[in-house]
């Protein structure tokens, strides 16, 4: 199916879901929303360790797409569509809205903002209320939490739990990528690849049946508590390895339900350590934990086991773990299990969100006051003698209103022809401004689409011209960004007695 | 510098906390249907495995407990119970 049908069904379904957003204009092929689902289907069906909500994410984000292309919209409604349709697959078959939400924005969208945000929301609540109506409204994996309580000692251990998930996550994560790589090297086509890795899982699976298939009935034994030691030790080492090569090998599945079973198989084995909170209290940590380590996800690791189990008094517990886990995954490893196809394929992507520090500083802030003006009656010879080393001048009436403005190039070569001519010969009459108050984003906006380099900046109320702004007067705004960043300093000094670092004097921010 | 004549149509910036329009409503209707056809492809998706499942494993569909897989699982109060060493999944929902 991958070969004569299209080879995006080819993994786990996230990353090629994310490249068509990056790269694809969020368009997605039919053909991959029939491909992916059967071909998903088969590879679970057989026994393959994998997970259906990759797939289902990708079929969703066909749904969606297909949609989109039908109909007159942007790229980024077309993402919204696309994202849709992926969070609410993954809502209706986890009954998760909120985690399928958080995961949108976290994963998919690449932005938060409420002109996706609303209609992934209103896609999540539709999906989720049919899926009530056809299957129920009960959490997967139902948990006793009654008589909760949480000592300062369980949060920290809570801590210790999140980083052994972490260092679990970096550990598969790395496996994936060192099989796909070791399947690369081998002399036969891509096509095979798949057979290999199920040849793989067969093996483990002689070993522990129970690590064949998506095994929502395993997570269901590790999150109440009801796994044996040998069921633990068998989903730690053998799904771990089978679900690892046999996805470097490209067979399509998902990665979340298997991220679940080994990260609870792993809090399970914990709990036999620590303290008895619940029953499943640690399996619930350690799949948190792998969940926020594999997918670099901290809120959908926390709100996942949370939908899943409803076991909300675990709510700091989690949190712990899984932030415990993201922390460690982001400072050891560059890319995820998601992100590392994608920057294989030669895209670079990046998951941290920030306002624009274009978005922070108004033109009026950055311009070049006091600027050389002119008349438009002006002799030509007598503009350009005042002209200094600007680009762009404004040419202005007597009470400093706008007229037009007339460039360097310009006014050198009409001083240079021969003849009378006036600065109004060689104006460029009605000019692209920008207000005082344009954000420097949407200075930035204007630039790009005029292609235009600077331009006059007026006043909004009564239209008297400022100065000027250029392209390198938006680097300010970067510059004042970089400083925030990157430059240190102490202003409360109550601490005299701490040497001399203490009475540095303090740097002043770059302006 | 190229000046193209948009100064005289631009307004001056309406400046708020988001970037937002009433185009938000328009896509917010489309994305609805999505939900409710992408929720049947997820569930569908699920059945289809679960019929492989079944033939792979058992060689016939439809033994089934209503609600749980495989077959050899049955329906309890809790959920699914399960023979331990059942190779796929045990419930659906």
């Amino acid at each position: 199916m991958a070969r004569y049908g299209s080879e995006k069904i080819r993994g786990h379904g996230m990353p090629e879901a994310i490249e068509a957003i990056l790269t694809g204009g969020s368009r997605v092929t039919p053909r991959v929303a029939v491909l992916k689902p059967v071909s998903a289907a088969v590879s679970i069906g057989t026994g393959g360790p994998f997970g259906a909500e990759g797939p289902i994410i990708m079929t969703g984000g066909a749904i969606g797409s297909i949609l989109a292309q039908a109909l007159h919209l942007t790229a980024d409604e077309r993402k919204t569509l696309l994202v849709a349709g992926a969070a609410s697959g993954m809502a209706a078959t986890f009954n998760s809205p909120l985690a399928a939400v958080v995961l949108a924005v976290e994963l998919l969208l690449f932005e938060w903002r409420p002109r996706s945000f609303v209609p992934v929301v209103g896609a999540v609540s539709v999906a989720t209320v049919a899926r009530g109506f056809l299957l129920g409204t009960a959490p997967l994996f139902p948990v006793s939490t009654a008589g909760l309580h949480l000592t300062p000692g369980v949060q920290a251990l809570c801590l210790a739990s999140g980083a052994t998930g972490g260092l679990l996550a970096i550990a598969a994560t790395w496996m994936v990528y060192r099989a796909e790589d070791a399947f690369n090297r081998l002399p036969v086509h891509w096509m095979w690849w798949p057979a290999i890795g199920g040849a793989i899982i067969g093996l483990g699976g002689l070993i522990e049946p129970r690590a064949l298939g998506v095994g929502y009935d395993v997570i269901g034994r590790l999150l109440t508590g009801r796994a044996t030691m040998t069921l633990v030790l068998g989903i730690l080492v053998v799904k771990t390895l089978i679900w690892s090569l046999s996805l470097g090998s490209g067979t399509s599945g998902g990665v979340l339900a298997p991220v679940f079973m080994i990260g609870g198989a792993l809090g399970a084995l914990e709990g036999h350590l620590f303290p008895h909170v619940f029953p499943g209290f640690w399996a619930l940590m350690g799949l948190a934990a792998v969940v926020g380590g594999v997918m670099r996800s901290p809120l959908t690791g926390l709100i996942f086991p949370l939908e899943l189990t409803h076991a909300w008094a675990a709510g700091l517990s989690l949190l712990i773990a899984a932030t415990a886990a993201y922390a460690l995954s982001t400072l050891l490893l560059d890319r995820s299990v998601l992100t590392e196809k994608i920057a294989r394929r030669g895209l670079h992507l990046t998951r941290e969100y920030s306002i624009d520090p274009l978005e922070g500083f108004f033109a009026r802030d950055v311009i070049r006051t006091d600027p050389v003006t002119f008349r438009a009656d002006e002799p030509v010879a007598e503009a350009a003698a005042r002209m200094d080393r600007r680009r762009l001048y404004p040419v202005v009436t007597g009470e400093d209103r706008l007229t037009g403005v007339v460039t360097h190039e310009a006014l050198r070569a009409a001083a240079q022809a021969p003849g009378p001519r006036t600065v109004a010969d060689v104006m460029v009459a009605d000019p692209v401004i920008v207000y005082a108050n344009d954000t420097l984003r949407s200075v930035s906006y204007l630039f790009a689409e005029h292609s235009i380099t600077s331009a006059p900046v007026i006043e909004p109320d009564d239209g008297r011209v400022l100065g000027v702004v250029a392209l390198r007067d938006m680097l300010q705004a970067r510059l004042h960004d970089l400083t925030e960043e990157s430059h240190r300093e102490r202003h409360l000094r109550v601490l005299r007695w701490w040497g001399d670092a203490s009475r540095a004097p303090v740097r002043s921010p770059i302006t | 510098m190229s000046a193209r004549p948009t100064g005289a149509v631009r307004r001056p910036p309406s400046l708020g906390d988001f970037t937002v329009g009433p185009r938000m409503l328009v896509v917010t209707l489309w994305a609805l249907p999505v939900g409710g056809v992408a929720a049947l492809a997820a569930l569908g998706l699920l059945r289809l495995v679960a019929l492989i499942t079944d033939l792979v494993f058992y060689g016939h569909p439809g033994t089934r407990a209503p609600g749980c897989w495989p077959p050899a699982c049955t329906r309890t109060p809790g959920g699914c119970s399960c023979p331990p060493r059942s190779p796929a999944v045990s419930s659906w929902a």
